[in-house]
């Protein structure tokens, strides 16, 4: 039976911001939104930018004569696939300096290490008294060929050893990847590292010592403590550079991406869980991918290796990383 | 062509390396023993180096003893299978890596060679004779690094049921728990096997895909 106009709009409920808010269909929509964006901040932003647009979409449509349900549903349909939206608020160009910027501190430091050890290497050259039995390059001669034969080796057996198991993953670049990630994890703040600056404490009447020994042969303290500094410095840049390394962690449909390596589902035998306590806050998680590698030639007197890494999951996104993993490992 | 039959080209030229760098280990000895003033000490350098080779061998031996055992029995279960498929593994020398591979050993080779012509000029003093070592120690050298090819240090072969990766893991399909195959962006895949054996990545062709994929799954 037709009803009369003004009928049909006094049974129409007016539309309220919680109607979106607590709407499943929208909940999922936004979620899916947000797990193709890069950082918890950017999310926020473009959380509350949907929601807006939800809603103005929404009123227009219950405007327009539809019913509330009708309303979202159709508003919904209209903004599109939300993988995509997710997708296209990527910083493209952020990504291409963070990647620059990170680049180049690693660079840095690299230069600062081995200038800061090859002027060590110079000044201690210069202060030590020429050999008298022979030479002085044909002991250096012996230990280049110790190091030639001893490096090579210890490096290649380390390679080998990685990559037996799985857990060095394959370089991203090389793999082709049809679809978008299923989820970016968010990085979060650490905390400070109060308990290794503490340990460092100890080793400064040790570094005082060789400081007296090295003043006392009448060398200038202010080298030396420039080399500790320098190298401190180096090393802090190489950590810090890992900060602009956004995003970390990927989780796609075959795998996880773990600083641009990647690991297959099938190279992780078991995962684990821990609370996360070098985080600013201490509700985020630290998940803990394990492959169980049994050692070749079936050695039974061998126990088998466990080698673990670990991956930083923000407390906002540990339900969905939680129901990824359980349909895949 | 079955397994044992690929085995008896494998240690065929893996013999060859072998003497080859024994040559070169046996040329750099010399030098040493022929740097000594008088023959007394010559003949007590020789006798203390005989006797350390004899008991590293003896150790690497005793080392050894366990995976050669395994070879053995390996070849003995599997040595009569036709081979389907013969892919690499992912850490070992790749096929399509293998120019890069030869090109980083050649380098190596040349810096190590450069090092010891050095310690030959601080031994010997003489650059005629060092001129002579480095040349005989660039004819060892090339046959190893030209033996690449054949080695085939990362080969994985299927047969009708098990996939034997470099030649020291049998992994029956059966026995396997899970396994993904990764497209590569270049063509080809990477295959991911994890089994009660052990873990195994092997480089997959385009041409090998549907055939490998066919035989796990109908066995795993």
């Amino acid at each position: 039976m037709i009803k009369d106009s003004t009928e049909v709009k006094s049974t129409i409920e007016s539309l309220q911001v919680e109607d979106i808010l607590n709407h499943e269909s929208v909940i999922a929509f936004i979620q899916k939104v947000l797990d193709q964006v890069y950082t918890e901040d950017e999310g926020k932003v473009i959380k509350d930018e949907l929601l807006d647009h939800l809603y103005s979409l929404a009123e227009d449509y219950m405007n327009a004569g539809h019913y509330k349900e009708a309303s979202i549903r159709k508003a919904l349909l209209q903004m599109g696939d939300p993988s995509e939206i997710g997708y296209s608020f990527t910083d493209y160009d952020g990504m291409k300096r963070r990647k620059f910027l990170r680049i180049g501190l690693k660079v840095l430091a690299s230069i600062l290490i081995l200038a800061t050890l090859g002027s060590v290497m110079i000044f201690s050259g210069a202060s030590t008294e020429p050999k008298i039995d022979g030479p002085r390059s044909f002991g250096d001669l012996w230990t280049m060929l110790f190091y030639c034969l001893y490096f090579p080796i210890m490096i290649y057996s380390n390679f080998q050893t990685q990559g037996f198991t799985g857990m060095n993953g394959i370089p991203v670049h090389q793999l082709k990847i049809s679809q978008d990630p299923l989820l970016v994890l968010w990085a979060y703040k650490k905390r400070f590292p109060w308990e290794y600056f503490f340990i460092s404490i100890f080793f400064i009447p040790i570094i005082l010592v060789f400081m007296v020994i090295f003043a006392y042969e009448g060398n200038n303290i202010f080298l030396m403590i420039g080399f500790i500094v320098t190298i401190a410095f180096s090393i802090w840049l190489f950590i810090h550079s890992e900060k602009y390394r956004i995003p970390k962690y990927l989780i796609l449909e075959d795998g996880i991406v773990i600083k641009n390596r990647f690991v297959s589902w099938t190279a992780i035998d078991r995962i684990s869980w821990s609370r996360d306590y070098m985080a600013s806050n201490e509700k985020h998680y630290k998940l803990i991918i394990e492959h169980i590698h049994k050692l070749p030639n079936n050695n039974a007197k061998m126990s088998p290796m466990t080698i673990k890494k670990s991956i930083d999951v923000n407390a906002n996104q540990y339900h969905q990383v939680i129901s990824i993993l359980r349909e895949r490992v | 062509m079955n397994y044992s039959d690929y085995l008896l080209s494998y240690k065929i030229y893996k013999k060859r390396v072998f003497r080859f760098v024994l040559l070169n280990i046996c040329l750099f000895i010399g030098v040493l023993i022929f740097h000594r003033e008088t023959w007394h000490d010559r003949f007590i350098m020789t006798v203390w180096i005989v006797l350390l080779v004899m008991i590293i061998t003896h150790f690497v031996k005793k080392l050894f003893k366990v995976s050669q055992m395994r070879l053995k029995e390996i070849e003995q279960t599997v040595g009569n299978e036709p081979i389907y498929h013969c892919v690499d593994n992912f850490i070992g020398i790749v096929k399509g890596n293998i120019w890069n591979y030869k090109a980083l050993l050649l380098v190596y080779s040349l810096f190590l060679l450069f090092v010891l012509v050095f310690l030959y000029y601080e031994l010997l003093s003489s650059l005629v004779l060092v001129v002579i070592l480095g040349t005989m120690h660039l004819v060892f050298m090339m046959p190893i690094v030209f033996a690449l090819n054949r080695l085939g240090t990362s080969a994985c072969f299927f047969t009708s049921k098990t996939l034997i990766v470099n030649r020291t893991t049998l992994i029956a399909y059966e026995h396997i728990k899970k396994y993904q195959f990764i497209e590569l962006i270049k063509g080809g895949y990477y295959l991911d096997i994890n089994s009660i054996e052990g873990f195994a990545r092997l480089k997959i062709d385009e041409a090998q895909y549907t055939d490998i994929k066919n035989l796990i799954s109908n066995h795993a």
